[in-house]
């Protein structure tokens, strides 16, 4: 029997972590009970031990993947000397057992810094805290020992080279997309653990949530950072000409973004108001849960996916477990402490900014909603039907569309509207101008033709011009926050008599959490502006002999010939190609497929994209025949695309304002010499359109040349069946690059070719395959009628309950007792002026 | 000189000692230097673990009455940003001369409620503070 001292030391390691995270775990607890300091303490020194026990355990695993050890399974699968460092440093978390590791190192260095720096600040709380993240933590820990172990090793004697970490996911943005995502998911298990705390010992006031709010603006950033890198990575490397296809893994990682933002703006109205005590609890405790449901869907194999790790019957039950025993535990807790979260104010009017964030707050909610339960569809429906109904990028478009457009409008709404109470004069004040913006906006892009092209929303027989109304929100939204800066400077001007920018610097420093929120509210408008351009995009696919060429929008492609090239890493063949527009040569292109050593069934497509402000000229070689000099080509145009990524940029920054100490601007500002977060933002990361997670189950991309679309009929088709091989996700077959794919299109155009209607295809789609899983969208019957019912009841269901809230909080506002104001004694009263002549 | 220092410097030392091993020697020489940066961390951490529940830590001075201090602190900034923020949305027109009187006089009450009781415990928290000081100085 072969053996590993490596490997063994590295079981070791992890079972010591075990040990001590137990310790942790149970010291806090029993001396928060005992109020025994001796315990708490040690507890604390032993979680920080985790913390240094997991960076040794993942040190063994750097250290055994960089020496090519492949005697250990986890390194010989995932990957391989002929790699460079950083890929084979990216292998850590490219296969399922590494990436649960990873997890657990995550967990356990957020739960030493949680408990470090807030040891003093929170006393009462931080052993709760302790205890609940070191719960999380020997979950992980014992799935690490005893079910997916990345320290297993080959009982025979060991390969001689590793298989190497997929192609897909060899790939600069795969280098910062899995990491940022994961911290991004991780991080929310602290402010579920400060929220667990404080229902257990009962301190409830708003003390916590100041801690808490930095730790959700921390995931919202790295969650933001995770899914954009992500969607980056699907446009430039998957090769169908967009960034998200609603794909089960994608959406799995969205659902906490969605919480996390409506935290970030209902914690506004607790510190504020002291409203919403226990919808903020909630938030949390939903927040982590959602995180653990997403690791659950991407490792159980519950939902089909190109980016999922394969089935675990394993994994799935224990998942079940944890997700069941800590809903019961946390919500049991939230409603045991029900008397001591209610409100100390109360909503005073319908129109206030108060109401504006409990609306948001319903929207971001249903929308998370919303994507969990479409997400869980399929599964769902094959457990009460016995057959998989696929709910692809069309029918979730029907919904995020509007849910994204609402979402922005709202943008735009909250900043105008003050707290409390919002009277008719002041709103004509507040909204004429961006309103006027919006309604000019959209008068100027309604005589520019083509612009007011109709898409469909909540059902395909409803179609608005939804890009133009998406511009005129932009329009709207820009113009109402550009309101903001311009009479908050006008204000502050009026105090420190300073000139225009000098106050500008002063008003957003002084209020950088204010002001950074608007700038990542700007970043979402820039966003927007880039998913609107998908209404016009265009795309064309053709079949090309050398020296032929195809024409799409302003541009020529002309194929020059085909060649290979060989590195140690792949073979790539290439498709040399120019750009023209109006016959003048722009530029050499080279779209190709990349054949990586150990993995030349897996071709990986080399996108050429040609980026602009104003549009992408993106080209993906869809197949080729060496022997005829043949090539399938796709070419698309995506107008306004990287303003996505701009967006983004923005959005960096907004956030790091937001968050940054107050006293760091200071002295940034004063060094010059010169002198509401989160919303709705991104929407957009779903809005339109991924998260592209990675995997060790692909599915195999075609290299034959493939037919392009003859009719529109056949072009209408490929949009509403779906690809069948079972891994890609069920992409549309317009999109799916994959063999299945190809084989599917070449039948549906022999069928039409026979002279078949496009419903006797769809028909014989529906007699070939079980059910409507072949449908990109179930028909509106049966059982399928639950998936449109339940964002429609879930709509109304919202209203309802946004109404009840409403109307409980005006209720109370008649019964409320006034507090009695103190008299303002002279000397108290003045020292309280100069304090507040000080905050200026 | 406290091992706490010793263990800083030892650190910084390994970890540039690991970023010239990864740059001169590979990747894998940084991960086997990391490895043995943890395992210094793990065993200090661990013989602190077995220290605290050995050792009874210094004496905590009615440190409720501190934090019930600062809580107010933070309570009165609080609500000195409320104030403003409330002048800030009148001057900008978001709040009606008659909300923004009735919203500031009841801030207003809440403020001066708070520094008086901050005054009121204010010799004490003197009095902590060096109590808490004079703890310290003992136990080093």
């Amino acid at each position: 029997m072969f053996s590993n001292p490596v490997a063994d030391f590295g079981e070791l390691v992890l079972l010591l972590t075990l040990i001590a995270a137990c310790y942790a775990g149970a010291a806090c607890a029993a001396g928060a009970r005992r109020r025994s300091r001796r315990l708490i303490e040690s507890g604390l020194q032993a979680t920080y031990a985790t913390a240094a026990l997991l960076t040794l355990a993942s040190s063994v695993i750097f250290f055994a993947i960089f020496s090519n050890d492949y005697s250990i399974k986890y390194v010989h699968h995932y990957s391989d000397a002929t790699m460079p460092w950083y890929y084979q440093l990216t292998s850590y978390w490219g296969g399922l057992d590494g990436s649960m590791m990873f997890w657990a190192w995550l967990l356990a260095l957020f739960a030493a810094l949680a408990v470090y720096v807030n040891r003093e600040r929170h006393r009462e709380l931080i052993p709760w805290v302790a205890t609940i993240l070191m719960g999380v933590l020997v979950f992980f820990l014992l799935l690490l020992i005893f079910a997916k172990r990345p320290f297993d090793v080959f009982l025979t004697a060991p390969p001689k080279a590793g298989k190497g970490l997929n192609p897909l996911l060899q790939d600069p943005y795969m280098a910062f997309h899995p990491p940022s995502l994961y911290i991004g998911l991780v991080s929310c298990a602290v402010p579920f653990a400060f929220g667990l705390a404080a229902l257990i010992t009962g301190q409830l006031d708003d003390s916590w949530l100041r801690s808490v709010r930095r730790w959700v603006l921390v995931s919202f950033f790295f969650l933001s950072l995770g899914l954009v890198l992500g969607m980056a990575w699907a446009y430039h490397v998957l090769g169908w000409g967009g960034y998200w296809g609603w794909d089960p893994v994608e959406n799995a990682g969205a659902l906490a973004w969605f919480t996390c933002t409506a935290f970030l703006h209902s914690v506004m109205v607790q510190e504020r108001r002291g409203m919403l005590k226990v919808w903020n609890v909630f938030l949390v405790i939903s927040s982590f849960l959602l995180t653990m449901i997403a690791t659950f869907l991407t490792r159980s194999g519950i939902v089909q996916s190109v980016h999922a790790f394969g089935s675990d019957p394993v994994l799935k039950m224990s998942f079940l477990a944890f997700l069941g025993v800590a809903a019961l535990l946390s919500y049991g807790l939230l409603l045991y402490r029900l008397p001591l979260l209610r409100s100390r104010g109360q909503l005073d009017s319908w129109v206030s900014r108060e109401f504006a964030f409990l609306v948001n707050n319903w929207i971001l909610l249903s929308a998370a909603l919303f994507i969990l339960i479409a997400t869980l569809f399929p599964t769902l429906s094959e457990t009460v039907t016995g057959t998989r109904i696929n709910l692809a990028a069309p029918f979730y478009n029907l919904w995020m569309v509007p849910i994204g457009l609402t979402l922005l409008f709202l943008t735009g709404v909250g900043p105008l509207i003050a707290w409390r109470r919002a009277t008719p004069s002041h709103l004509v004040d507040q909204f004429a101008v961006p309103i006027s913006a919006g309604f000019v906006t959209a008068l100027v892009l309604a005589l520019i033709p083509g612009l007011a092209a109709r898409t469909p929303i909540f059902h395909e027989k409803l179609q608005l011009p939804v890009a133009l109304i998406n511009f005129s929100l932009c329009a709207f939204v820009l113009a109402s926050i550009g309101q903001e800066f311009y009479r908050g400077t006008q204000v502050r001007q009026t105090h420190t008599q300073l000139d225009f920018f000098t106050s500008l610097v002063g008003l957003v420093v002084r209020n950088k959490r204010r002001y950074g929120g608007y700038l990542v509210h700007v970043a979402i408008v820039v966003m927007f502006i880039g998913f609107g351009g998908n209404s016009y995009k265009q795309e064309t696919e053709v079949t090309l002999e050398a020296g032929q060429q195809a024409q799409l929008g302003r541009y020529t492609v002309r194929f020059d010939g085909l060649r290979t090239e060989e590195t140690i890493e792949r073979r790539s063949l290439i498709a040399d190609s120019t750009v023209l527009i109006g016959g003048k040569e722009l530029a050499h292109v080279t779209p190709a497929k990349w054949y990586f050593a150990h993995h030349e069934e897996e071709p990986v497509t080399h996108v050429e994209i040609r980026r602009g402000p104003r549009e992408d000229l993106y080209l993906t070689l869809n197949g080729f025949d060496a022997q005829a000099k043949l090539i399938n080509l796709k070419i698309v145009v995506n107008p306004l695309v990287n303003w996505i990524w701009i967006g983004f940029l923005l959005l960096m920054f907004g956030t790091v304002l937001a968050y940054a100490p107050e006293r760091a601007l200071q002295l940034a500002a004063r060094q010059a010499k010169t002198a509401a977060v989160g919303s709705t933002a991104a929407l957009a990361l779903w809005a339109f359109t991924g998260v592209p997670a990675y995997a060790d189950e692909m599915h195999s991309e075609a290299h034959e040349v493939r037919a392009a679309p003859r009719s529109p009929t056949e072009n209408d088709i490929f949009h509403k069946i779906v690809c069948m091989c079972g891994t890609c996700g069920r992409q549309l077959l317009a999109d799916c690059t994959c063999g299945t794919a190809a084989k599917m299109r070449d039948e549906i155009s022999q069928l039409l070719s026979a002279g078949k209607t496009a419903e006797e295809v769809i028909a014989h789609y529906l007699q070939k395959y079980p059910g409507e899983s072949a449908l990109a969208m179930p028909i509106d019957r049966g059982f399928n009628r639950l998936a449109w019912i339940l964002p429609y009841g879930a709509l109304l269901a919202g209203i309802g309950l946004l109404a009840l809230i409403a109307s409980r909080q005006r209720r109370r506002t008649a019964t409320a007792p006034i507090v009695p104001t103190a008299p303002d004694d002279l000397t108290l009263g003045a020292r309280l002026d100069d304090e507040l002549d000080d905050l200026d | 000189m406290s091992s706490m220092i010793w263990i800083k410097r030892l650190s910084f030392g390994l970890i540039l000692f690991a970023l010239g091993g990864a740059f001169f020697l590979g990747a894998a020489i940084a991960a086997l230097l990391l490895a043995a940066l943890s395992l210094l961390l793990v065993l200090w951490l661990l013989q602190r673990t077995a220290n605290s529940i050995l050792h009874e830590p210094p004496t905590e001075t009615q440190r409720a009455t501190g934090r019930r201090r600062k809580e107010l602190e933070r309570e009165k900034q609080d609500l000195l940003k409320a104030i403003k923020e409330i002048q800030f949305d009148h001057e900008m027109h978001k709040l009606s001369d008659e909300d923004f009187h009735a919203l500031t006089a009841t801030y207003r009450g809440r403020a001066l409620r708070v520094m008086r009781q901050l005054d009121e415990s204010g010799d004490d928290y003197r009095q902590l503070i060096e109590a808490d000081l004079a703890a310290l100085r003992d136990s080093q």
